[in-house]
Parts: C-alpha cells; sequence; structure tokens
C-alpha cells in the first residue's frame, strides 16, 4: 500500500472535515442537533449501502481498478471509501437543506415581522 | 435487472415515504438541495469515474451520459436531498430525550420554529431577538 493509495479517501476526509466547519460555523446539524443530526446521517448511509449492495448483486457497477483506493473491502467490490462517500453526499445533503431551509426561514420571518408592523398580524409563515 | 430499474424502484419507495414526512416543511429549500447536489454529482461522479474509482456494466445501464456521468447516479444526489430532511423532519418528532421514546404531541408543523438559533443569523430583520444563545 503506497502513499498514493489513501488519496481518495484523504480527498474524501478532506472534504468531511470541510462541510464540518461549514456545520460548526453556522450550527447547522451536529453543531445544532448532534444527536439528530448522528441519526439521520447513519440511517441515510445505511439506506444507500443497501442500494449499493443490489446494485454490486445484480452486477450493475463493480470496483474499479484505481491506484488510488486502499484495496480495503468491506464486502466482496465494496470498498471501504463507498462508506465514507455515502456519508459525504448525505453529510452535504444535510448540510446544505438546513442551510436554505434556514435563510428561508428567516426570510419569511422577516416578511411576516414586515407585515406586523404594517397592521396585518399573521405571526406564522404557514397557513 | 438493469440499473434504471433499480433507482426507479428505490426513487418510488423513498418519495412514498418522504413526501409525507415533508408535508408541512417550506418546499423551495428541498428543490434546491436536490439541485446542488445535482450539480456536485454532475462534477465529482465525473471525476470519479475518471479516476476510474468504479465501473459500470455497459448492457446494465442507459448509456445516457451528462458529461462523464451515467443518467443513473442523478438518482442518488435526488434520493439524498429528499431522504435525509426526511429523515431529519421525522427523527425530530420524537424530541426531547430521543429517537426511541414514544411520540409527542408536537405536530409536524412546529419542526422548524426553534431551531434558528445562534449568532450567525444572515440576514435577521426582527426589532426583537430573543435568546441568541443555543438550544
Amino acid at each position: 500500500m503506497t502513499l498514493a493509495s489513501f488519496a481518495y479517501l484523504g480527498a474524501l476526509l478532506l472534504s468531511l472535515g470541510g462541510l464540518a466547519l461549514v456545520d460548526r460555523r453556522w450550527r447547522l446539524a451536529f453543531w445544532s442537533d448532534p444527536r439528530r443530526a448522528g441519526w439521520t446521517l447513519g440511517l441515510g448511509v445505511a439506506g444507500f449501502l443497501l442500494w449499493d449492495v443490489a446494485g454490486l448483486a445484480l452486477g450493475i457497477f463493480a470496483r474499479g481498478d484505481s491506484p488510488h483506493m486502499t484495496g480495503i473491502l468491506l464486502a466482496p467490490e465494496l470498498p471501504l471509501e463507498e462508506v465514507f462517500f455515502l456519508t459525504l453526499l448525505c453529510y452535504s445533503a444535510l448540510v446544505l437543506w438546513r442551510w436554505f431551509d434556514r435563510s428561508s426561514a428567516l426570510r419569511a420571518r422577516g416578511a411576516a415581522a414586515a407585515a406586523r408592523d404594517a397592521g396585518q398580524d399573521d405571526g406564522s409563515d404557514r397557513p | 435487472m438493469t440499473n434504471v430499474v433499480l433507482n426507479a424502484i428505490v426513487l418510488v419507495v423513498v418519495l412514498v415515504l418522504a413526501v409525507p414526512a415533508l408535508r408541512h416543511a417550506r418546499k423551495a429549500p428541498v428543490v434546491w438541495t436536490v439541485v446542488h447536489l445535482c450539480v456536485l454529482t454532475l462534477v465529482f461522479d465525473s471525476v470519479m469515474i475518471s479516476a476510474r474509482l468504479y465501473e459500470f456494466d455497459p448492457d446494465k445501464i442507459l448509456g445516457l451520459y451528462l458529461w462523464r456521468a451515467p443518467l443513473e447516479d442523478f438518482f442518488y444526489a435526488v434520493v439524498a436531498g429528499l431522504a435525509i430532511p426526511a429523515l431529519w423532519v421525522v427523527l425530530g418528532r420524537r424530541r426531547p430525550v430521543g429517537p426511541f421514546v414514544a411520540p409527542s404531541p408536537l405536530r409536524a408543523s412546529d419542526e422548524h420554529a426553534p431551531q434558528d438559533d445562534g449568532p450567525s443569523r444572515p440576514s435577521d430583520q426582527r426589532p426583537d431577538r430573543p435568546g441568541a444563545g443555543p438550544s
């Protein structure tokens, strides 16, 4: 195993670290509700792994011959790196959605406050 | 079974489960998340396939590519963008102790109200600023 065989895993870990910094800076997921974030990602990754296993069992895709992977397999044709890739996919989805949802809530709240100041008291941002 | 059939089955199952869970959630942020994940898939799936990290059986995919990413791989982005917000919403209904306690009478419409805390509001236009500490 050479240094190059850790390139993909290293890139995934670096990306996860970057997402964690975004998460911490804006308190989006683990820095908002760690238990809930952990369960969300855990169940999400487990579901995607089942999907992967189905794809592998059906012979749809297989591990490539890249020299940039460790070669450690969790199951036939299922590299260790896939778990980290799926975690990155799910964590990206969570951080993106939490950010967009919060921005949307703040805009709605600002609009509701403006409406309240104008005299039409509603207060809620949904029906 | 080809890849598109497998992925369509997964997408239908996720839609059936996630859409009711997201009934009371704001729609635009979910759509926007899916769009961003699709763009990320377009770029990084192409890079990963170019790097030979994984490969497809050409007989089991449609053969439609966006850049180098097979059309089928975009199902992953759509499913992640639906399932992850749905899981977050569903898991939050069972607050405050943890995921395996009895569901509280809180309605899903209460979901988003108390979450927007922290000192870093991008655009807080409210004149009053109640408790800005972490929840």
